[in-house]
């Protein structure tokens, strides 16, 4: 154990080397958000209504703004990093090392998605005050509690899923293409373009005990209160169960994709 | 005792042949055509514990292809390997701790950081006890003549610095067995002399089994007891380097000065020209013919300034070797 964290140390101290670089893709990555939230500024006023789908306007901000926090914990570099070691041969180093691969790229990326996590949540520090009244504030012990266990979660299940991806590279040799569809239907199942509950009713629930609800719409949800703590307790179980069953896949996966692997170059 | 044991060893790789153009490129899309390269084929040897061996072959023998296999990096397609006891494929964490494979082509260590934070990360992964990771840092570091440098960001070092960290953070869990693929390419000749320098001393030290494959002769020639010679995948020769110099011992280089310049072609009804260079010629010739070809020369050429005879260079047998495909 002690192996992972240290190297989550050494990528945290190694991302701090680069300032100009956090600033301006600071500003980059926020600006969806932003426009996402004017959107619905405008949509709200012009509507001249005060609610949509039982969503106020404060409601509707605060779910975006807590997604932006919240999604900084889906790990996929690690599924990208994977196809592109496996892709230049680079895995051969990694595969005779004594370590397990995917807990390294694990520890590795959570140490980016806590730097990433500091950095939107000081952001959201200087934006906040602007739309400060349009946010609501009441979160309970036992719900902060839960959010943050599904934070943890969704680092797990998001590894996983986008490792078993980018484990596609052993067959596809180029896995990019997938990898980046993949990501926009994550994204939209994961509740970022617009809240699950916005979908018919009958699908809402199969939403939910999907994976991918962990990322953001779930704790998002928990954070407004909108989702009472026994309710989400319950779907929590289900979403460590995603858990053991990406574990084993990719643990297949990985069996026989390394069986087949031809370490290229050099 | 031997540590590696391979018998019969194959492996094939299936390759998408693509065809020129973009009609053929479309019709690929649907139609592929596959063709087996073999990169390795019945590979048998056997390897001893402390030995330093080289591994030698042109571009594409499958001397890289051999080492994958050895470090459980690719599964063979046939064929049986054993290293340490243990089946490398199996990838046993007991097993990768007691191996090392060093790339010269690639990097291990993080750019953005001084080597010694990656060793520290290399001390955790191999569980290298605080007082042995010490004492191999500081014996490391002095022979490679580095420890001023251990605290410099990796990416501010120089190529031969950087193959020298490569080093020390591959040795530095004392390996039992160490695979070097390329460990001196495109380093100065300080750094080659360094490296090689330092290998035959760390194996005098710790008996450690030493695995090298590279394109200057010399590297091998310097370093290893032994030679194992690989052609489009077979195994040409196997012996110790003694044994190479011997090879061919009834050829002679004859090394000719002239002082002005002179047709090459006019002298390969002696031997075979092996260099011609500012009117040096490089001449392989028979032993035994050596007194007759020398008074002739003298007699037909006023202009030759210089004779010299040395034996046939270790590189030039080498060559000799790979171009007849065989021992002669």
């Amino acid at each position: 154990m002690r192996k992972y964290l240290y190297s989550f140390k050494l990528y945290l101290l190694a991302s701090l080397q680069y300032r100009f670089d956090t600033v301006l893709g600071l500003i980059m990555s926020n600006i969806s958000m932003l426009i996402t939230i004017f959107f619905w500024i405008i949509i709200y006023r012009s509507n001249g209504t005060g609610e949509i789908n039982g969503y106020s306007i404060a409601d509707m901000i605060t779910f975006f703004v807590m997604s932006s926090l919240f999604r900084t914990f889906i790990l996929s570099s690690g599924g990208f990093e994977i196809s592109d070691m496996i892709k230049s041969g680079e895995l051969g180093k990694a595969l005779i090392k004594p370590h397990s691969i995917s807990m390294f790229l694990y520890w590795k990326h959570l140490s980016n998605a806590l730097f990433e996590f500091l950095k939107q949540f000081s952001f959201l520090l200087l934006v906040v005050p602007f739309f400060a009244r349009y946010l609501t504030w009441d979160l309970s012990v036992p719900s902060a509690v839960l959010v943050i266990i599904y934070l943890v979660t969704a680092t797990v299940i998001s590894h996983l899923l986008w490792l078993l991806l980018g484990m596609m590279a052993f067959w596809l040799e180029q896995a990019q293409a997938v990898m980046w569809s993949f990501a926009v239907i994550l994204n939209f199942l994961s509740g970022m373009f617009i809240p699950l509950d916005f979908f018919p009713r009958w699908s809402v629930r199969v939403l939910e005990l999907m994976p991918f609800a962990a990322f953001s719409y779930i704790p998002a949800k928990l954070y407004m209160n909108q989702l009472s703590v026994a309710e989400g307790a319950y779907l929590l179980m289900v979403h460590i169960l995603w858990i053991f069953v990406l574990m084993a896949l990719n643990q297949m996966v990985w069996r026989a994709g390394t069986k087949k692997y031809s370490a290229v170059g050099g | 005792m031997s540590v590696i044991n391979v018998n019969n060893l194959s492996k094939s790789y299936k390759i998408h042949e693509k065809q020129q153009g973009v009609i053929n490129t479309l019709k690929d899309l649907f139609n592929r055509k596959y063709v087996y390269k073999e990169a390795v084929s019945n590979l048998t040897m056997t390897i001893e514990k402390g030995e330093i061996v080289g591994l030698l072959g042109e571009n594409g023998a499958g001397k890289t292809t051999t080492l994958k296999m050895l470090t459980g990096i690719l599964y063979p397609t046939s064929g049986k390997v054993t290293v340490l006891d243990y089946a490398p494929t199996q990838r046993k964490r007991e097993f990768l701790k007691k191996i090392a494979f060093v790339m010269g082509n690639k990097s291990e260590i993080n750019w953005d950081l001084p080597a010694i934070d990656t060793f520290r990360y290399q001390k955790l992964l191999y569980q290298v006890p605080d007082e042995l990771y010490k004492k191999n840092i500081d014996m490391l570091a002095e022979m490679l003549n580095v420890k001023h440098l251990l605290n410099i960001q990796l990416r501010r070092l120089s190529l031969g610095e950087r193959m020298k960290m490569e080093l020390i953070n591959s040795f530095l869990y004392s390996p039992e067995i160490v695979f070097l693929d390329e460990p001196t390419i495109g380093l100065d000749l300080d750094s080659q002399l360094a490296i090689r320098k330092f290998l035959r001393e760390y194996r005098e030290e710790r008996k450690t089994t030493i695995i090298i494959t590279s394109h200057y002769m010399d590297d091998i020639e310097e370093t290893c007891d032994r030679v194992i010679l690989l052609s489009k995948g077979s195994k040409i020769f196997d012996g110790a380097i003694s044994e190479i110099s011997g090879l061919y011992s009834a050829n002679k280089v004859l090394q000719l000065v002239f002082n002005q310049s002179i047709n090459p072609h006019e002298f390969s009804k002696y031997g075979e020209i092996i260099e011609f260079k500012d009117n040096a010629l490089k001449l392989m010739i028979e032993k035994e013919q050596y007194g007759s070809i020398v008074t002739e020369l003298i007699h037909q050429n006023k202009n030759l300034v210089d004779i010299s005879i040395t034996n046939l260079p270790f590189k030039n047998i080498v060559h000799q070797i790979m171009v007849e495909g065989r021992v002669s």
